[in-house]
């Protein structure tokens, strides 16, 4: 049995509806890629601040003295990290307790600035 | 065809799905990680107003303690949430749990925001409330014995006033005050000329020995002995002396067990030469000069022994205790053998036992020093049973640096045969310093009994672990700290344990041949709550001199020299610790 050829509008409507998917995957693929980036940033911009605040927190840890002394820095860049930047504000809320405000700073994807921003509060055990 | 579209379609459409739902959980996970961070950081910060509530506020701890094993969702909390960032909608709540431990509590802070929800825990010891001090005695020929006193609260070196010669007659038997020429023609000043051997307990004492030669004690032919206790409460202004250490001494027998012997008054052979004191019991050891063996004696209730003497009124006042000195059992001879098996002699008495600790518990830990090439022996006395038992050797670590520059632990294909201090923290750990023969770096290492009671002869059972290095530093004699990170502290020489169970490690003395004087610092490190270096340093002693006032026997003069005191030995540490008052403080200061 002889077989039919695909008529020419056939071969159209199939093509349209292939074109159509495979421009709805690569949309997908564009917005996943941004997606994955925004938050491999926004991870970054988390984990370089849990950095800063350990060190901060690893610096009050040395004696009632350094306690004492604030820990606050203007806006700055990061060494490990130059796009970042960070402000630390910290004040004394008693004498054995302080209130650190961390601040950092970045752009995103689309190159808008943004910051994210974190504070946590320290009690000083050591008996000086 | 129209088939296989619709098919290839339908596969695009559940790749799509795949691609897009990993993008959305992208996202999620991006707010998640910014508010996570955010959440755990206000759980620590509930955490720690928890604690300073609980450390400052009276009456918080109580009304906000819940019974271990309480469940926290909803928390346990006995009062409203604390609003812990007014500008964003989080609550923060802390309370305390208690554990089967009396003396440890886990500390809870917990913060719920936008959903999240974390619970921080820092595990945290009843310590009691305590003004520690450190105290370094010197002999500065020329001058009077100086002790300086550092305040831990205050963070300053003060000198105690000299001791005055205070001695005790056999006939009657009482105190009384030497005042002998000495110098010989420049009048009579009523103070010790020589002491060594530094003590404090936990209740505010400080003790020392003072010593005299025979003949200093020439005119008073009914002497007791040489050497006599003396004690300086805290914030006091007076000397005191305690009841004389009884002449008698364990002497070795070829046949038997050894047995208390009695010595002359005036026999230099019998020196006190150890101690460790504890609020309740004072214990020292009294060595044979000519034997080694040493006769440790315990005195219950020390503080209220003995008398007092005020030297603005020239008077003494006998104190109210009535307590004689008893002799505790004698210390069996032990020795390392090649094999590393411990031989005991238990009817022959150590010789040598050269340190001395005490925990809260009146148990003591002792050295048994042994010749060159020799194994030193730790041994321990446990009070319960009255009887002596020991310690396995520390293992084989010593300090080193990486690549890095950063210090490390390395195991050493040697055994550790010089131990030279031995020091108990309040929780009852042992710590004591290796010296490696041929090299310059002691290691120091804490040893953590596992609580059980050894038998007699048998050894104690616990681990043993390595406390970090300590950078190299001096101060010169105008008080400048000098430090090199790269290198360790060569030499530990004293060691001791404050009331807050504050380590204490003095260096031996640098030579400093700009100065061409001995330099030397105090490092202070938490046993509690450690750190990865012993690298806090005490501020340099001002140093004082103290010479008396040949006008008048009960006058003295106490001159700050302008320079860094550099020559003292010796050190003890101890404080006045609350009966009533406790702080709770985490097991890591800062719980991140």
């Amino acid at each position: 049995m002889k077989r039919r050829a695909f008529t020419l509008a056939e071969s159209l409507v199939g093509m349209f509806i292939l074109a159509v998917a495979v421009l709805g995957v690569l949309a997908c693929l564009i917005f996943a890629q941004r997606a994955e980036r925004q938050a491999a940033n926004d991870y970054q911009v988390a984990a370089v601040a849990r950095g800063v605040m350990a060190e901060i927190l690893a610096n009050l840890r040395l004696s009632q003295q350094s306690f004492q002394v604030s820990q606050s820095c203007p806006r700055s860049p990061i060494v490990s990290h130059p796009e970042l930047e960070y402000q630390i504000d910290d004040s004394l809320v008693g004498p054995r307790s302080k209130k650190v405000h961390l601040v950092i700073y970045y752009k995103n994807q689309q190159g808008t600035p943004c910051q994210s921003a974190y504070w946590t509060e320290v009690y000083n055990a050591i008996q000086d | 065809m129209l088939f296989t579209c619709l098919f290839v379609v339908l596969c695009l459409y559940a790749v799509c799905s795949v691609i897009f739902a990993n993008s959305q959980l992208d996202l999620r996970m991006q707010v998640f990680s910014e508010k996570q961070t955010q959440t755990e950081l206000l759980a620590q910060a509930a955490l720690n107003r928890c604690l300073r509530e609980a450390n400052e506020t009276a009456g918080w701890e109580t009304s906000h303690t819940v019974a271990a094993g309480t469940a926290w969702d909803p928390p346990p909390y006995q009062a409203a949430p604390m609003v812990i960032d007014s500008a964003a909608p989080a609550q923060g709540y802390g309370w305390i749990e208690k554990t089967a431990d009396p003396n440890q509590v886990l500390v809870r802070g917990y913060c719920r925001l936008d959903g999240q929800c974390v619970l921080s825990s820092a595990t945290c010891l009843r310590r009691p409330q305590s003004n520690a001090q450190v105290y370094m005695p010197q002999n500065q020929p020329g001058h009077l014995p100086q002790v300086y006193q550092f305040d831990r609260g205050t963070s300053n070196w003060s000198a105690l006033p000299p001791v005055p010669s205070l001695l005790w007659r056999q006939t009657p038997p009482g105190p009384e005050v030497l005042r002998n020429s000495s110098p010989p023609g420049l009048g009579q000043p009523g103070f010790a000329q020589v002491a060594h051997f530094p003590l404090a307990d936990d209740a505010g004492n400080f003790y020392e020995t003072i010593y005299y030669s025979a003949a200093d004690l020439a005119s008073v032919a009914d002497a007791t002995r040489l050497d006599y206790l003396v004690r300086h409460p805290t914030g006091g202004s007076d000397w005191e002396i305690l009841p004389p250490v009884p002449l008698e001494g364990y002497v070795n027998s070829l046949s038997g067990t050894p047995t208390l012997v009695a010595t002359l008054s005036t026999d230099p052979d019998r020196q006190i030469c150890l101690g460790a004191a504890n609020k309740n019991q004072l214990i020292v050891g009294q060595r044979s000069q000519a034997s080694g063996v040493v006769t440790l004696y315990r005195l219950d209730d020390p503080t209220q022994q003995g008398a007092r003497y005020s030297l603005t009124a020239d008077s003494m006042t006998p104190l109210a205790g009535a307590t004689a000195w008893t002799a505790l059992p004698y210390c069996p001879e032990a020795n390392w053998t090649t094999s590393a098996t411990l031989t005991v002699q238990a009817n022959q008495a150590a010789s040598k036992l050269t340190s001395l600790s005490m925990d809260k518990a009146a148990n003591l830990y002792g050295l048994l020093d042994k010749p060159v090439n020799q194994q030193d022996v730790l041994v321990y006395y446990s009070a319960a049973t009255g009887q002596w038992s020991f310690l396995h050797s520390p293992p084989s670590f010593a300090y080193g640096y990486d690549t890095s520059d950063r210090w490390t632990v390395q195991r050493i294909p040697e055994v550790p045969e010089k131990l030279v201090e031995t020091a108990v923290d309040p929780d009852g750990n042992l710590y004591c310093v290796w010296r490696r023969t041929g090299f310059d770096i002691d290691s120091v290492f804490k040893f953590c009994p596992d609580g059980t009671t050894p038998a007699a002869g048998g050894f104690l059972a616990g681990t043993w672990k390595v406390l970090p290095a300590a950078p190299r530093s001096h101060y010169n004699r105008f008080g400048t700290l000098v430090q090199n990170p790269r290198a360790t502290c060569p030499q530990f020489n004293s060691m001791a344990i404050d009331s807050t169970g504050c380590l204490y490690l003095k260096c031996s003395p640098f030579i400093s041949y700009l100065t061409q004087s001995l330099d030397q610092v105090v490092y202070s490190w938490d046993c509690a709550t450690g750190g990865e270096k012993i690298d806090k340093i005490l501020p340099p002693i001002p140093e004082v001199i103290t010479d008396p006032d040949y006008s008048q026997p009960t006058l003295y003069k106490q001159v700050n020299s302008g320079l860094v005191n550099s020559g003292s030995l010796q050190l003890a540490a101890g404080g006045i610790q609350s009966t009533t008052q406790v702080r709770i403080v985490p097991v890591s200061y800062f719980s991140q």
